[in-house]
Order: structure tokens, then sequence, then C-alpha cells
């Protein structure tokens, strides 16, 4: 049959943000892919060299929507590593609450996404029902909803609200419980099944030479946590296990969020039983300027390695900012993931590797 | 696995690789010419950094920097190699030995117009294919909102 180019996109049903997929097909196989994006660049690294270091994190919430949290963090945590500052142990207590948070809302919008995407419409409304209680959670400590500002270079902004803790153990009870009902839905679901099993298959070792991070290279059995391999903030005081699968398709990826979402419950219990009673929540030694210098920081984003790389002058602004994202990365990697596999299994493997096009773009 | 210890000694021992400084036990920088990059990467891989976190391409006026971050994710140490470059040089691709080094010297090139020899499709990336400027060069202005006028992009100087 004759070869052909298709162009899924820019606008079409599996739609996660604007971006545009170019697949080339034999009939129904495809043969050869190209992902092309650009369509949401708001020029974020070059506003960021004209804004001063505190107005940049407001602007680093809208890297990406769905884990806006993250994003600033790695903002803070960049400007943090270069100054060498000590941070109060109550706000680095709050932010991994807040970062844990953020996972488990990212990964149920995720959950929610890409169950709707495969045809099973009860997932896209029961762990959006859910993701709902943790937004409340953020809502209730930030006053909004997705986009946060609350992370402060030197701590957070302010302090948890009465009764937070209790509150959240709530949440993560009831969570827990539902959480078995979203495995029976979709283990037990012949139709999930058959569209992600064995489809989107990525070898461990083309996936680490590719650059893949987070979930998706711990679905190729390779394992990675920048959370204990490289540990920021408290993570190396808290125990909880890096979430691994070895099935490489789409099947494996999904498993590995699901079992992150238990992994982070089990962080926030012990996060809130360790929480400090009193004490500050924003460090009073940070300099106005960070000292001239440069530094790559990374952390662990419910999409992968998220990393900022900054150049100071010892001017209030950054000189340069460069931001690596994930999903830049991932994204780069689909054409080896969809190679073979047929024009019905697009869905199914974009979507497992958790696009989200703000962060990609930039 | 090898050790920082042993990593140190043999990108030392390449020629024309300065060892800049050690930043923490897990993070090391060197300076290195564009000339020695396959050579170097070809050393990393054997000692086991065999992933490419980000390529990040810097302009400081009369040259351009650009910075390549190495991570082993077995041996979990971190290799910043840095590759100072004149206004109008090229440098080789490494996208033969790390794939996802493919789209950062795409994105390298969209932005800063900097020209990666042996890359098998460099093309712009995020702006369309008939934009004229790169626009993170020090030397392109956006006016500011402050202004009142809209943002418009200028070529400077």
């Amino acid at each position: 049959m004759a070869e052909m180019w298709i162009n899924l996109g820019p606008q079409h049903p599996m739609t996660h943000g604007l971006w545009d997929l170019r697949v080339k097909v034999d009939g129904e196989t495809i043969i050869d892919a190209e992902p092309k994006i650009g369509y949401l660049h708001r020029c974020h690294e070059k506003i960021y060299e004209s804004r001063t270091y505190p107005q940049i994190v407001p602007l680093s919430d809208r890297l990406c929507y769905g884990s806006s949290m993250s994003w600033s963090y790695t903002y803070v945590h960049t400007v943090e590593e270069l100054m060498r500052i000590d941070i109060p142990e109550k706000a680095e207590y709050i932010r991994v609450m807040m970062l844990e948070i953020q996972r488990i809302a990212s990964h149920l919008m995720w959950l929610a996404a890409y169950a709707g995407d495969l045809g099973i419409y009860s997932m896209l409304l029961y762990p959006m029902r859910e993701r709902e209680l943790f937004q409340d959670l953020l809502q209730s400590v930030t006053g909004n909803r997705l986009l946060y500002n609350y992370m402060r270079i030197g701590g957070v902004r302010n302090d948890l609200p009465d009764g937070f803790g209790n509150y959240l153990l709530k949440v993560l009870d009831w969570f827990e419980e539902r959480m078995d009902e979203y495995e029976e839905m979709l283990d037990e679901s012949e139709i999930f099944r058959m569209r992600t099993r064995g489809i989107g298959i990525l070898s461990g070792e083309k996936a680490v030479n590719l650059g893949v991070t987070g979930p998706t290279l711990r679905g190729s059995g390779v394992c990675v946590d920048l959370r204990k391999d490289d540990p920021y903030s408290i993570y190396d005081e808290l125990e909880f296990s890096i979430c691994v699968e070895d099935g490489c398709d789409c099947w494996a990826r999904y498993r590995v969020r699901v079992r992150e979402m238990r992994e982070s419950c089990r962080i926030l219990r012990q996060v809130v039983s360790r929480m400090p009673e009193n004490g500050e929540i924003l460090s009073k030694k940070v300099p106005r300027n960070p000292p001239k210098g440069e530094i790559f920081v990374r952390t662990e984003d419910p999409r992968g390695e998220a990393g900022m790389y900054l150049v100071s002058d010892g001017t209030n602004r950054p000189y340069r900012i460069k931001i690596k994202s994930p999903m830049f990365v991932n994204m780069s990697a689909l054409p080896e993931m969809l190679r073979g596999y047929k024009v019905a299994d697009v869905p199914a493997i974009c979507g497992s590797i958790d696009v989200c096009m703000g962060e990609t773009d930039r | 696995m090898a050790d920082l210890q042993m990593i140190i000694e043999t990108v030392k021992s390449l020629e024309s690789v300065e060892l800049l400084e050690t930043l923490t036990e897990k993070r090391i920088r060197v300076k290195i010419k564009k000339g020695m990059l396959h050579r170097l990467c070809e050393c990393l891989l054997r000692l086991g950094f065999d992933h490419c976190s980000c390529i990040s391409a810097v302009d400081y006026i009369d040259h351009f920097t650009l910075v390549y971050s190495f991570w082993s994710t077995k041996g979990k140490i971190g290799l910043d190699a840095y590759v100072d470059l004149g206004r109008e040089e090229h440098v080789p691709s490494i996208s033969g030995y790390y794939g996802g080094a493919n789209w950062h010297e795409r994105e390298a090139f969209d932005m800063m117009g900097i020209v990666f020899d042996g890359h098998p499709n460099l093309r712009r990336i995020l702006l369309s294919e008939d934009v004229t400027y790169f626009p993170l060069r020090k030397g392109f202005r956006m006016q500011d909102d402050s202004e009142g006028e809209p943002t418009t992009p200028k070529e400077g100087t």
C-alpha cells in the first residue's frame, strides 16, 4: 500500500494542549512519526531574564498547570542552591507535603484523561472527583486551585491552616479506599488491558539513551528516582520505595503511576506525623541577590526529571535560565514507541507518557 | 561501578580537558575544547554516564558557552562539561552518542543559532520555520510592556 504522512493535530480528540503529531503510515501501520511542538511557546526563558528573582516565582508556576507546585519548587530550589542558604525545617516539611499532594493530583488528572482517551468513561469521572479533594487541600493552603504562587526563595508564603494535618489524613483514608476501586475497575477491564498491554514498547536501554525520565523510564524497568538518587529537601529522611515495572509498555507506565500514588500517600502520612509544631516558615537570611555563579539543579517532577540551569551575574535579575523539561525529552522519544503499531494505538501510546504541552513548549 | 576518584582521573587523562571543580560528592565540572567532545562522550559512556540531562546554551556577548549535563544512572554521579564557542563557530553534534541530546541541540540552534555539525535533523523546533532571528541571544530585545506599546521582536546590536 502507498505510504503517506497524516497530521494528527494540532487539534485532535486526545489533545492535552496543542501539538501536532505527524505519522507516516503504510495502511494502518505506523512506520515513522514526528512530533511538532511549539504551539504554546510563551518565551519563558527570555521573560525570566528581564524579571527580578522573586517575580519569577509566579511565572514558573505557569510552566505546567498540572504540576505548578513542582515547577515553582524547582525554581526556588535552584536559586537557594546557588545562594547556599539553609531552609527552616518546618518549611521543608510543608514543601514536601505540597509536592506530594501535587504529585497525586497530577497523576489523578493523568489517570482520568488516559482512561477517558481509551474509552473507559467511568474512569474519566472518578479520578477527577478525587483530584478535587487534593485541589481543595492545596486551595485551603494557598488560596488558589491551579496556580499557587506559594513557594518563596527561603521558604513558603504562609503557614498551614489549623487542623490541616487531620484534614489531609482523612482525605488519604478516603482516597486509599478509592484506589482499590480504581485498580479493580482498570486492572480487570478487558478493554483497558487489550489497549495497553504490549503496546508502545520502549526498552530500558533505549529509554536511558533517549533521555527519557520519570514514570515512563521506571515503566521500562530502570530504577531511577531523583528523590532517592540525588536527594533534595527532606526526602532522604523519609521512607518510600521506587516503583519500577519491567513491562516496558503502556500498561507498565500505568502501573508505575498508580503505585506512585500509594507511595506518595505513605510519604504524606510520615510528613504529617513528623511536622514540627512551631518554627519559622521563611528563612530570614535570604540575600537580596544570589552571588555570581552558575548551577544546574534537578528535581523529580510528576512527569520526570525537571531541571533548571541558572547563570547569575550578581545583579537582581538572572543572566540566563534554561529550563529542562521532562516532557520535552520524553516527547522526542515518541517516534521510537510508535513505530510498528497501528494508528488506533496512538492515543494509548501518546497518553501513556503524560503529555503536558505547557512545559514542553515553555 | 566507577567511583568519583576514578572518574576524575580518567577524565583528566584525556588531552585538553580541564577539571574546574568538584561541586559536591555527586557532581563535577570540566571544561573541554569542542574538538574533544566526541572523545569525551565515548569516555563517559564507558564510565557509565548513560544519561544526557540537558544541554544549555548561554550567550556571553563575545562568545557562547554550551553546558552539557550528564548523569550516571547507576553510579549516581553528575558531570557538567563546559564548551566555549566563538560567535560564528560550529560544534560537533553528540546526538549519535546520546539520543536525548537531539532535541536539546535543535533547541539551542533555534534559540541561539548555534550550528551542530552532523546533527540528523537540525531544524527549528519551537519557533516556526520562517523565523529569521534567534531570540535568546542577548542582542535580541523585547520591548518592555511598561512602555505601553505592543511587544514586537527587534534584532538589536
